[in-house]
């Protein structure tokens, strides 16, 4: 069969990015231009000023992205963009310049959802053993998925409040710490030790999770220990919480594999960069005896080549979108 | 020679073709919301009425605001994403040079949702941003005229003698600052 290459495009929220990826599988150039020095400054992403740095980089990272993979558009075979979920004025950006590089060059539209992307990092360099099940773990989601094949999405569980990056970003900000948050909880965290007391979510059958009542417990903690005038350690509060949410996280995992036999465990999203839940889930894995796939850490993060990968199987099923295509910011994959 | 200008500043998609800097036809749209569902396919069904390509432009003309955020980002990545896809020269004109365009007044003015954006007609460039509340006071003391139809067969010949921008460097104009961000 001819190779497929496709050019990827991600603007959902605070990374221009794109990507040429062939076969859904192998990345030949990747471009992100990541906003994140900027929203540091404010403590996190500013949307409108994430959807005027799309708009002044977009045409720009075309340009590198082209360069790099010594390609024109002409070459590729689709367009692909991420179309959902995100900040509505950032999807705009992507989705309007696909469609020009769709119009111009003739070649299909095809609407990504930002989610798909991120499970379908796992695709990257590698294959996917269906049937498997992926935990999504990010800023704005924190789900347990079986998929049977390509684009089965079987939601076993979510957060029923939080998403677990959303509380790490809390946390980091009650802890005092800079935007983004979920590194530097991680790496205060490993120097610390878990001393403090926090409550066990959803210790219950069920699948869902939830991360609201430990981000409130930490914030009361801190809350009350400067009340009292005590001095918060910081390295062993990160690492309690790291404990309690990643322990929802394990247990669920643990849960979930029990009741669906499955080839693989597969992490993705932003917060499978971190380091200690790669760890948790080696073990989880071993225990289940499956496989375990977890995404280089370039592709955790957000990227194109995710969305260059999860375009592959909607250009073989010829699933295609059309100019009419609209962003939007709350759209469950599931 | 074909040119396309390309404006969504405010409610109105306006997408208009030019031949030999002579308007062949427009279209003109008032939409409510989700202009980016819009845009595309009636930018689509004007060059194909008129037995066109995308590759028969040979220019691209935008308006880059001030306005609508979303709306000038939509025009502004739309027409760059064009110019540079097709290598053609871009030239870019703001909403007060736009509504400029057929009129005398001294005072023009560009409507936004929650106010107006005001410049001179002799210092174009020095746009000012009014709150609905505060420009009823400035149309208290000034003579201004709110020119919703701007003569948009002007437009190539005001660009005549402009130079063609680097499309990566054709951006939005705001002016009006960011909630939140720019405050105090």
């Amino acid at each position: 069969m001819k190779d497929v290459y496709i050019l990827a495009i991600e603007s959902s929220c605070d990374e221009t990015s794109m990507a040429i990826v062939k076969n859904g599988c192998e990345v030949v150039s990747m471009v992100v231009n990541t906003q994140m020095d900027t929203h540091a400054n404010y403590g996190g992403v500013v949307p409108e000023i994430a959807s005027r740095m799309h708009a002044e980089n977009i045409t720009i990272v075309l340009e590198e992205t082209l360069r790099q993979a010594k390609m024109k558009v002409e070459d590729v075979d689709a367009i692909a963009v991420t179309y959902a979920p995100g900040l509505n004025g950032s999807l705009l950006v992507g989705i309007e310049c696909a469609k020009v590089l769709s119009l111009v060059y003739n070649k299909p539209l095809i609407a990504v959802n930002h989610l798909a992307g991120h499970i379908y990092a796992n695709h990257i360099d590698k294959e996917m053993n269906y049937p498997l099940l992926a935990l999504v773990v990010s800023g704005g989601h924190t789900d347990l998925i079986l998929m049977h094949k390509d684009y089965d999405f079987k939601v076993l569980g979510r957060t029923l409040d939080d998403a677990v990056g959303e509380c790490y970003d809390k946390v980091a900000r009650v802890l005092g710490l800079k935007y983004p948050g979920g590194p530097n909880v991680e790496r205060l965290a490993k120097e610390g030790h878990p001393t403090y007391k926090l409550p066990i979510m959803m210790n219950d059958g069920s699948l869902n999770m939830s991360f609201s009542g430990l981000k409130s417990a930490v914030i009361n903690l801190v809350h009350n220990e400067t009340q009292r005038g005590k001095q918060i350690n910081t390295s062993d509060l990160a690492c309690s919480f790291e404990n309690a949410a990643l322990g929802e996280l394990e247990r669920k995992t643990d849960l979930a594999l029990t009741k669906y036999p499955v080839k693989e465990l597969i992490i993705a999203g932003g917060v499978s960069a971190n380091k200690h839940l790669r760890g948790i889930m080696e073990e989880v894995s071993k225990k289940h005896q499956v496989k375990l796939s977890v995404p280089a850490f370039k592709y955790c993060t957000d990227n194109a080549s995710m969305i260059g990968a999860a375009a592959y199987p909607l250009f073989l099923q010829k699933k295609f979108a059309t100019y009419d295509l609209n962003a939007s910011s709350h759209l469950d994959l599931y | 020679m074909w040119s396309l200008f390309i404006d969504t500043h405010y409610k109105n998609i306006v997408i208009v073709l030019y031949k030999d800097d002579n308007l062949v036809d427009m279209i003109n749209k008032e939409v409510k919301k989700d202009h980016s569902v819009f845009i595309m396919p009636l930018l689509q069904d004007l060059l194909t009425k008129n037995n066109l390509t995308v590759q028969d432009l040979q220019a691209i003309y935008v308006c880059r605001g001030p306005g609508s955020f979303t709306g000038i980002r939509l025009c502004v990545t739309i027409a760059k994403t064009l110019a540079y896809t097709l290598n053609i020269p871009i030239k870019s004109l703001t909403s007060l040079e736009l509504v400029s365009l057929g009129n005398n007044a001294f005072y023009l003015v560009v409507k936004e949702n929650n106010g107006v954006f005001i410049a001179e007609r002799k210092n174009l460039d020095n746009i000012k941003y009014y709150s609905n509340l505060e420009y009823q006071e400035f149309k208290k003391s000034h003579e201004v005229l709110e020119n919703e139809n701007p003569l948009y067969q002007e437009i190539p010949l005001y660009l005549k003698n402009k130079q063609p921008e680097n499309p990566h460097a054709v951006n939005p104009l705001y002016i009006k600052g960011i909630s939140g961000v720019d405050d105090n």
